[in-house]
């Protein structure tokens, strides 16, 4: 059977309408047989009695309409029933997702696939939904009503009794061998929507590139390639459940018609009284009406059960920087802490060589460190770090003594407001983008961070200001006016550290350097991280440190770096050169 | 049964010429041109049905005959037996070309959503989000499968077995019997008509809320790091419970009146099996059973009765989600009826190949919102082969005279020619050819790192592509990652830097080898001693080609043969660097910044002559 245990932990707190569910179809099944037993008690007074007589005959025909009425009602109920548990179940599991993701971080999504996990939180939901709202249910009705229904034919005939339980029992029976043939397969068609979501995705992110490059060809051609592999895993589903049809078509027929025929013949040779065989007629239907409707709900069964394995993946996928048992709360929020970085050794999962090697390093509370090294000497990784995206692997970050791992997360975070060069942009107004950081703040607020950001003349310009609605990933605006409105959110976050990480790479020069006078206000106070490439965003640093390739290479005022000859004085010259 | 290679030739059919009038005459139209496995798939459901019906109907004559005293029934058994083979063949038959007719369909509209997208970009998918794009692709695309696999084969089936089933019961029970049946078909055919309207509102509802959803998930999962960052990890929660919740009554809604069609089909079966029964009954008594309907024929007329609505109820099982389907197929043959964001017209001949022609914007006017305008009239040359540096603050129109040269929009009025071609007059698919860009963030794909650089030149050998890497300065960091070449870079090419990413985007462009180059920002998120390769690199691939830059670095602007200072939208000077430091004010600020940053960096004084820049 399509029933996993595991599953069914999906349904925990959703039992009870889950019962009620299975139990409202239950009594349908049972109204139904209700319905061919009043139905058959009238044609039975009709035709056999012998002297039919219409008020005799009213009797049961009243209470067959009545059970008609009563099975549809029980019917509808159930369906009820049935939404209200896959609705029960899709919230919990989709925020229980959500919340997964957010205990997870960041860092999760640097190796996995952002859209793999949107089809696991969005599609993967859905699909589970069906399995335990309306699949699951179902099973158990489909197990029990039939048997009920086949032990009342047998006692009335036991040879049409039983080739009608051979047959419903077989239904069910040819699920195992069905699903091993089906379990694969969905696998790969599930697997084969999920590339194919993504590609999808890609594509439309990454159009402008395409067209760009005149590429629109080639990649259709490679979407076209997914689509084939969708196409045919699907078709590899169909060929065997296609198959499968034919033998649970034929079981389903046979059932109903020839076992009828089968009591027929048995009345006709004196094993069956007359009663019995009308019975029979009219109930057998009664004992498939279950296993047809379980037939309804069987994509649901296996997409389920496939969508179940992303789902179980996020769940049991490994934090990169769990949560503290017992947090540390001993630093005052708001007051910036004295950094430390013990010996630390990072390698990304999966990495061959590790981002950061052995670095020691100490940031005074209230100074400005200025990072600098090549792209990919490890600059961003150490940002991912102090905020808490990873743990290292070896050696500890201390915050005023106490090691990041043992303080509570929110608290990490808290102490930190980043500037990357890469900002997300909410779907939603630029005033909603910019709460994000102080959900309290009024409008005043918002425009004095904007404009000490250099951003509101540009708000202001925009057809509803602050109420303007920011396209896809923030596409309406520029890469430098994105920065500038994480700049701004920053501001409002108003965090003891503040991390620039390339925060003004897309700024044009002149707004860049009356950013820089903003900056320079924020710093006050403030433990600041930067990362620029532009050297001439560093120079006010108090400290300097030159990353290359994971270890800490040079560390000292400015000043007296570009007094020796090495790393930070190469690049001084480089850009000189290059200025020059 | 159509083979792989069919398939794939069914993928490069076009679209049809025209599919308007909403989504459901656009699913006909599809349909349409495939009538052929359709007609199959109908006639074997009909035969599946009927002879569902004629077993069942035939069951419950032999009880009738055994009632009456019949002894031998065994050819009746064999004719059921006969019956139920029938209908297992026919339903196998059935599903397989139905559905394999649907996922075909599918791959088609597929396929055209995706040139759908490629017409409309990058204009057109600014104004979308992409979260709702891709709901429409998948899902919208996905609950068409409902349509071509069951409801239109369930349509054309119902049409001809039902009044078949009402002629048969016309033939067994009599012509009162038939038209009790014909009135309860009708009559349960009559609520889902009459709640159509709802229907289709509530898919469409259920569809918003289903988007809205998935616009909420997306948000989460590409905003986890600013979510988390700020701490806002239980307000997107709580803005996930509400979209849920909504989705949630979108759902009930569909639901409770899914379930009164549920009700009225199965009031009607009843009734008219009980009318059929009654009705059998009184002409029984009537005349005698005799002359009357004879016991076997009654039986048969009650079965019959409760049969003929097999078809219909799988007709309304489907048709439950109409209103899901037909509000999917409307955006889905929305979004293949969006305009382009430019026309394509034009049908010269590209600008000779031998050399690089020279670009030229005449009297270029321009807004993305009427309301503002972006350029005013900005007229500039850039001489064949040479390297015109576009500087300007901010939003003063740098890289929308960029997206004008890629004809990413058209402007308003004025022209842009290449080679003293206008742009329009050009197939658009000839563009890319002339004029190759690298923007200001590279995008990489979902792949490997020579998968994202073969889309710039599928045929390009390895030596070719080894090239590229070196010019770029790709191949240093080649060696840190775990399959060089064949690595897979992460989601927006996330395994790699953003200078990193943007060499691979200088790489693409050698490897197009494009006679105009665009250049937009491409150094600014390079660090200094990268830059400096880069700028080597750089002078290299702009050798020999026509280049527009958009910078704002010191290097670039001393680099570049001509300088065009954009001011508001206008042009406030084209000279040479010196030159325009002397006389164009708002260069001069532009450039002091920078400058007096270098001075910083010297340990010199910062000037506070207007000839800082040159220091």
């Amino acid at each position: 059977m399509l029933v996993q245990r595991r599953m069914l932990g999906l349904a925990r707190g959703a039992s009870g309408p889950m019962a009620s569910t299975a139990l409202l179809s239950l009594l349908a099944t049972a109204a139904g047989a209700g319905q061919a037993v009043a139905l058959v008690e009238t044609i039975r007074r009709a035709l056999i009695s012998g002297a039919p007589d219409p008020a005799g005959v009213g009797g049961p025909l009243a209470v067959t309409g009545l059970f008609v009425v009563l099975r549809c009602l029980l019917l509808w109920a159930r369906d009820q029933s049935a939404n209200w548990t896959a609705s029960l179940v899709q919230a919990r599991l989709r925020i229980r997702l959500a919340e997964r993701l957010l205990d997870l971080g960041p860092g999760y999504t640097v190796t996995g696939s952002a859209g793999t996990l949107r089809t696991t939180i969005a599609d993967g939901v859905e699909a589970v939904r069906a399995y335990v709202g309306f699949y699951l249910p179902q099973v158990v009705v489909s197990v029990g009503g039939p048997l009920v229904i086949v032990a009342v034919l047998t006692w009335q005939d036991p040879v049409a009794g039983v080739l009608a339980g051979v047959c419903v029992v077989l239904v069910p029976a040819s699920r195992p061998f069905w699903r091993r043939i089906m379990g694969a397969r969905s696998q790969r068609h599930w697997t084969a929507y999920e590339n194919f979501a993504a590609r999808v995705l890609d594509a439309l992110q990454g159009m402008t590139t395409l067209k760009a490059l005149g590429a629109t060809g080639v990649y259709g051609h490679r979407l076209r390639r997914d689509a084939l592999a969708l196409y045919r895993a699907t078709m590899g589903d169909l060929a065997a459940s296609s198959s499968v049809y034919v033998i649970s078509a034929f079981l389903m027929t046979a059932g109903t018609s020839l076992s009828v025929v089968v009591a027929a013949i048995r009345h006709s040779t004196g094993h069956l009284d007359a009663a019995g065989l009308l019975l029979i007629a009219w109930l057998t239907a009664e004992a498939f009406r279950p296993l047809l409707e379980l037939q309804n709900y069987w994509h649901e069964g296996f997409h389920g059960l496939a969508a179940g394995k992303g789902v179980f993946a996020l769940l049991d996928a490994d934090a990169p920087a769990p949560a503290p048992a017992a947090p540390v709360t001993s630093r005052t929020a708001d007051r910036p802490p004295r950094l430390v970085l013990r010996e630390v050794t990072f390698t990304y999962p999966g990495a061959a060589r590790p981002a950061l090697r052995d670095v020691c390093l100490v940031v005074e509370p209230g100074t400005t460190l200025a990072i600098s090294g090549r792209s990919g000497s490890g600059k961003s990784t150490l940002v991912n770090l102090l905020q808490r995206h990873f743990d290292p692997q070896t050696g500890q970050i201390l915050a005023d003594g106490v090691d990041l791992r043992d303080l509570d997360r929110d608290a990490v975070r808290a102490m930190t407001a980043v500037v990357s060069q890469d900002t997300h942009l909410f779907h939603g107004t630029i005033a909603e983008n910019l709460r994000l950081a102080r959900p309290d703040a009024d409008l005043a607020s918002l425009r004095h961070a904007a404009r000490r950001a250099r951003i509101l003349d540009v708000v202001d310009g925009l057809p509803d200001g602050f109420d303007t609605v920011v396209g896809e990933r923030g596409a309406r605006l520029s890469g430098g006016e994105r920065q500038r409105i994480a700049i701004a959110r920053a501001l409002l976050k108003d965090a003891p550290v503040l991390i620039l990480d390339e925060a003004t790479s897309a700024v044009d020069g002149e707004t860049e350097a009356a950013l820089r006078e903003a900056l320079d206000e924020l710093r006050a106070g403030r433990t600041t991280i930067m990362i620029a490439h532009r050297l001439s965003s560093l120079v006010s640093a108090d400290a300097v440190a030159v990353f290359d390739g994971g270890e800490l290479v040079e560390h000292g005022s400015p000043a007296d770096l570009a007094a020796h000859a090495g790393a930070w004085s190469d690049l001084v010259a480089a850009q000189h050169g290059g200025a020059r | 049964m159509t083979s792989a290679s069919e398939a794939v030739a069914a993928w490069e059919d076009g679209r049809p010429a025209s599919m308007r009038g909403g989504g459901t005459k656009g699913l006909l139209h599809v349909l349409a041109g495939h009538l052929r496995p359709f007609g199959i798939s109908v006639l074997f459901a009909v035969v599946n049905q009927a002879a569902g019906m004629a077993a069942v109907v035939l069951a419950a004559a032999a009880v009738g005959r055994a009632l009456s005293g019949a002894a031998d029934l065994w050819p009746v058994f064999w004719w059921a037996l006969g019956l139920t083979a029938l209908r297992a063949v026919a339903n196998w038959v059935e599903s397989w070309i139905s559905h394999e007719l649907s996922f075909r369909i599918l791959a088609q509209v597929r396929q055209w959503l995706y040139l759908a997208f490629a017409r409309i970009a990058p204009g057109g998918l600014v104004r979308r989000r992409g979260g709702d794009l891709v709901v429409r692709a998948l899902r919208d695309s996905e609950s068409l499968e409902i349509f071509y696999a069951h409801t239109s084969i369930y349509i054309a089936a119902a049409v001809v077995v039902t009044p078949a089933a009402v002629v048969a019961m016309a033939l067994i029970g009599g012509g009162w019997a038939a038209l009790a049946l014909a009135l309860w078909l009708t009559a349960s055919l009559a609520l889902p008509l009459a709640l159509r309207r709802a229907g289709t509102r509530h898919g469409g509802d259920l569809n918003r809320a289903l988007s809205e959803m998935n616009v909420e998930v997306t948000d989460l999962v590409q905003g986890l790091r600013e979510v988390i960052s700020f701490g806002r990890g239980p307000d997107r929660l709580d803005r996930l419970r509400e979209a849920d919740r909504r989705l949630a009554s979108a759902q009930r809604r569909q639901t409770l009146r899914a379930g009164m069609e549920t009700v009225t089909g199965g009031i009607a079966v009843g009734g008219a099996t009980l009318s059929v029964l009654v009705i059998g009954l009184d002409t029984g008594l009537d005349t005698g059973l005799d002359n009357g309907l004879s016991t076997p024929a009654l039986l048969a007329s009650v079965a019959l009765a409760g049969a003929a609505f097999t078809p219909l109820a799988m007709l309304l099982n489907v048709t439950r989600v109409w209103g899901i389907t037909s509000s999917s197929a409307d955006r889905v043959f929305d979004l293949l009826e969006e305009p382009a964001a430019v026309a394509d017209t034009g049908s010269a001949a590209s600008p000779a190949p031998t050399g690089a022609p020279a670009v030229e914007f005449d009297r270029i006017v321009f807004g993305y919102d009427e309301r503002r305008p972006v350029l005013h009239g900005v007229s500039l040359t850039v001489p064949a082969g040479t390297t015109l540096a576009l500087a300007g603050a901010t939003g003063a129109g740098k890289s929308t005279l960029a997206h004008l040269l890629l004809r990413h929009f058209d402007p308003a009025s004025g022209a842009v020619r290449i080679g003293g071609t206008d742009v329009r007059d050009l197939p658009v698919d000839d563009l890319p050819r002339l004029v190759c860009h690298v923007p200001q963030e590279a995008f990489l794909f979902h792949d490997t790192l020579r998968a994202n650089l073969e889309l710039a030149d599928p045929e390009a050998t390895a030596e070719r592509i080894a090239r590229a890497c070196d010019d770029a300065q790709v191949t240093p960091f080649l060696d840190r990652l775990p399959d060089g070449l064949d690595t897979v870079v992460g989601e927006r090419g996330a395994a790699l830097s953003g200078g990193e990413r943007q060499r691979v985007a200088v790489a693409r462009a050698l490897l197009r080898d494009c006679p105009v180059l665009v250049l937009d920002e491409s150094s600014s998120q390079l660090d200094a001693l990268s830059e400096h390769e880069m700028q080597t690199a750089l002078d290299r691939v702009r050798n020999g080609r026509t280049t527009l830059v958009i910078a704002h670095r010191l290097s670039t602007l001393r680099h570049a043969d001509l300088v065009a200072v954009l001011d508001h939208g206008r042009i406030a000077g084209i000279g040479g660097h010196a030159e325009l430091m002397a006389r164009c004010e708002p260069y001069r600020r532009l450039v002091q910044a920078q400058a007096d940053a270098a001075a910083l960096l010297a340990g010199r004084p910062v000037p506070t002559t207007t000839q800082g820049g040159d220091s």
